[in-house]
């Protein structure tokens, strides 16, 4: 383990320890060293004063000679225990007399002294000289050894030693129980908070038990923790009120969504009746006129007639709007993706809007330009749709002068074009604000021409909508009076030539000599759409519902059947299912049965074919097209369900 | 240690220094250490300050003397002691012995010892002498040759009866001479 890591009052013991058992080494070192040279120099103090004394005292037996007297005065140096040789030499270099107190002494008195020892001199020696009258007569050298001396204050410093080292072990054990003052609520402190954070717990608090830096730490943690709690609570709190309110708020939005889904259900439910009770009536209309002014009539009638038969269309035209708009504004708008030849759309429209053009004395071109792919990929009927809207609000706003569409190709490469549809007039043209406001829903350049031009106002929301669904954009430039151009852009794959599956017109427009079986329940329907079948030269058995509709197909053979959605007792679904059913268990010819529906949304032209039935008329249906789908199903060359995608 | 081998200086001055411990093998080597020994005890000895009417006053040593020591104690002439000069000079009896310090009676004087002795007694005079029983007899330090050595006795009663301080040293060295050697010395 590491100092760093070691416990607080591990530390502080130590440094205890460390800190007085330094204090006590030092100054026992330093006593020891004082010690010894007191002890160095009271030996040789000692000694000279010994040797001045026994030198003194040898005068007389060295002046005299006698060798007995300065032994015995020698001798009295033994009263130095630690007396190792002492010798009395004369000027000359002889000695006088020697006394040897110990054996290691050396044999020689005058030999140099060997002082001996490691780092304290073993021996002191003096030499002193015997005077007398000032006349030094001899020397006296006397060596002493301090051995017993160093081994007295050896122990005696090691005496000292265990003192300090009990000292140190009292202090130690003081301080042990002092520093748990100091340390017992920083180790505390760091328990609490490692109970803190291992539990979570923030409602342990520390006791404090001082005032200093600590109790100062321990009152801040305390504080720290009672705010932590207290946002921990907080949090806790906000958290289950927003655990509820989640769920209020989920649980509302999830009504809300199903109110508003089952809106959007009834609303659609509501448009698709709206649409049926309409058109059905509507089809009686527009039928109606038509075999109206097939028949003789005076110019009078025959001009009242057409403008019943205009107004119908006008009708119909902006109900059909309406259910696009309707149908776009709820998502419910599918997109085709099929080969199209560009300049056949673009000739369609044209030809389509001749009419009204030619009514306003109004010069109508197209132009298609080289560069543009003929076939391209996309949805040819919304691409018409959206050609359509423009040149007719073109011709609508024009009073006389031109309407010019022209097809460019603006950008892209070999495989995805980028195809500029351009529709310009020489019309009334808007000012900015208009500009601003125009293809918003609902809305015309002026309230004012929605009396004098009359439209839903939907046309150019309408067109705007499908742009964008088809990822396009439209751009707008116009001037009061110096006309309008509305420009297309459309991002189109680059597509395959297809076979012309169309048929051509026919044309005499008459006889096809086939055996239709009509089913439809309403009356008035059913006299429009015999009548229309009766002019083109076919013969029909008529059923009023589902069963008997089946009934009649098992009765006898019909080329094809045309087929009303919505009937009582057994619907045209049904019915088809059935037939188709009892068809592939008879293994007969594939019978071609055209839905008749009112309903103008795709997911009612989808119900039809999942049915099992392979076209769908529109109600209102003219001649044309009615002829038009007899004549695409009785030809061999169709096959089933190859017309819808 | 034999001096005779080095030089006379260096003997003499041995010989005044030291007390030669070697063993007495004729009577001038008897002489020569007892002319050392006198010289020697004017250094332990302490005279009254009378004895020294000035700072210059040598420490005379006054020989009785005929004999061979006389000879010997001329080379004590000159040489110092206590700070002072000493100064060898002969004496006849019945002289006055003022500005005597040391009276050496050598061993013809024996018969004119107590004549001596009175002469002596009024001077602060340190009476010396190889008279054998010279120290009990009256006299204060009296040398004998004792196992071939030269050794002194002291009478201090005497000696402080006179004046004199002999140095503790000076005692410590001196002893009684057995009454049979001391006859066995006399020459």
């Amino acid at each position: 383990m590491s100092w760093r890591n070691l416990p607080l009052h591990r530390r502080l013991l130590a440094v205890l320890l460390l800190s007085a058992g330094l204090a006590l080494l030092v100054s026992w070192l330093l006593f020891a060293a004082v010690a010894a040279r007191n002890l160095h120099e009271d030996a040789v103090r000692q000694l000279q004063i010994l040797a001045e004394a026994t030198a003194h005292n040898a005068q007389a037996a060295v002046a005299f000679g006698d060798e007995r007297a300065a032994a015995e005065t020698l001798a009295s140096l033994r009263a130095d225990p630690g007396l190792a040789a002492a010798c009395i030499t004369l000027p000359q270099g002889g000695v006088f007399v020697q006394l040897r107190a110990r054996d290691d002494a050396p044999a020689d008195c005058r030999a140099p002294l060997d002082a001996g020892g490691w780092l304290l001199p073993a021996r002191i020696e003096t030499i002193t000289p015997v005077l007398l009258d000032g006349e030094q007569i001899a020397s006296l050298r006397v060596v002493t050894d301090l051995g017993a001396r160093w081994a007295e204050l050896g122990g005696y410093l090691l005496m000292m030693l265990v003192f300090a080292a009990l000292a140190l072990l009292v202090a130690t054990w003081v301080g042990g129980r002092l520093q748990r003052q100091v340390t017992q609520p920083v180790v505390q402190l760091a328990a609490t908070a490692r109970a803190v954070s291992r539990d979570g717990n923030y409602g342990l608090r520390v006791l404090r038990s001082s005032d200093d830096e600590v109790g100062q730490l321990v009152e801040s943690f305390n504080d720290m923790l009672g705010e932590i709690e207290e946002r921990d609570a907080a949090l806790k709190r906000y958290s289950e009120n927003l655990e509820q309110t989640v769920a209020e708020r989920t649980a509302e939005l999830e009504h809300a969504r199903e109110v508003a889904e089952a809106a959007s259900q009834a609303k659609s439910r509501f448009l698709a009746t709206m649409s049926h009770e309409i058109r059905t009536p509507m089809n009686g209309v527009l039928g109606m006129t038509e075999l109206l002014l097939a028949t003789d009539l005076t110019p009078t009638q025959r001009h009242y007639a057409e403008i019943v038969g205009h107004s119908g269309k006008t009708l119909l035209a902006v109900i059909n709007d309406v259910l696009d708009f309707s149908k776009i504004e709820a998502g419910k708008l599918g997109l085709e993706q099929i080969d199209f030849d560009v300049h056949r759309v673009a000739e369609e429209v044209v030809a389509l809007m001749a009419g009204q053009a030619r009514d306003k004395q109004l010069q109508l071109s197209c132009v298609v330009a080289p560069d543009v792919s003929p076939w391209l990929r996309g949805d040819p009927n919304r691409i018409s749709q959206v050609l359509a809207n423009l040149v007719g609000n073109a011709i609508k706003f024009t009073g006389e002068g031109w309407v010019r569409v022209s097809v460019n190709r603006v950008g892209g490469d070999d495989h995805l074009q980028r195809v500029s549809f351009v529709v310009e007039d020489s019309g009334i043209g808007m000012d900015a604000r208009m500009l601003a406001r125009l293809c918003e829903p609902f809305e015309q350049a002026d309230s004012s021409h929605a009396r004098r031009y009359g439209g839903s106002g939907l046309g150019l929301a309408i067109v705007r909508q499908l742009v964008e669904l088809m990822q396009g954009r439209i751009d707008v430039q116009s001037a009061p009076g110096a006309g309008s151009r509305f420009a297309v852009e459309l991002p189109l794959a680059v597509g395959e030539p297809m076979p012309d599956l169309s048929v051509p017109q026919d044309a005499d427009g008459s006889h096809l000599a086939a055996h239709v079986l009509l089913v439809e329940d309403n009356l008035v329907n059913r006299l429009v759409t015999t009548a229309m079948l009766r002019s083109l030269g076919c013969t029909f058995d008529v059923a009023t519902n589902g069963r008997e509709a089946l009934e009649r197909m098992r009765a006898a053979h019909h080329d094809a059947v045309l087929m009303d959605c919505q009937m009582p007792e057994m619907d045209g679904f049904e019915a088809a299912r059935c037939w188709r059913q009892h068809e592939r268990a008879a293994g007969g010819v594939h019978l071609p049965i055209i839905a008749i529906t009112a309903g103008a949304l795709q997911f009612e032209r989808e119900a039809c074919i999942a049915a099992g039935m392979d076209d769908v008329l529109s109600k209102p249906f003219g001649r044309d097209a009615l002829h038009a789908a007899l004549l695409r199903w009785l030809s061999p060359v169709a096959s089933p369900g190859e017309k819808i995608s | 240690m034999p001096p005779n081998r080095i030089s006379l200086r260096c003997l003499l001055l041995a010989l005044l220094v030291i007390a030669a411990p070697a063993s007495v093998a004729s009577s001038d080597k008897t002489a020569e250490i007892m002319a050392a020994y006198i010289y020697n005890f004017a250094r332990f000895v302490s005279w009254p300050a009378a004895s020294f009417p000035a700072a210059q006053t040598p420490l005379a040593v006054c020989a009785a003397s005929t004999d061979a020591l006389q000879g010997q104690l001329v080379r004590v002439h000159g040489r110092d002691a206590q700070g002072r000069r000493m100064v060898v000079r002969v004496v006849a009896a019945g002289e006055d012995l003022s500005g005597c310090h040391i009276l050496y009676l050598s061993a013809d004087e024996r018969a004119q010892l107590p004549a001596w002795l009175a002469a002596a007694s009024r001077h602060a005079l340190l009476t010396v002498s190889d008279i054998p029983g010279f120290a009990s007899d009256g006299g204060m330090i009296g040398l004998y040759v004792s196992d071939n050595r030269v050794h002194f006795s002291i009478a201090r009663p005497q000696c402080e009866r006179a004046g004199l301080q002999v140095s503790s040293r000076l005692l410590a060295l001196a002893r009684q001479p057995a009454r049979a050697a001391a006859a066995e010395v006399r020459p």
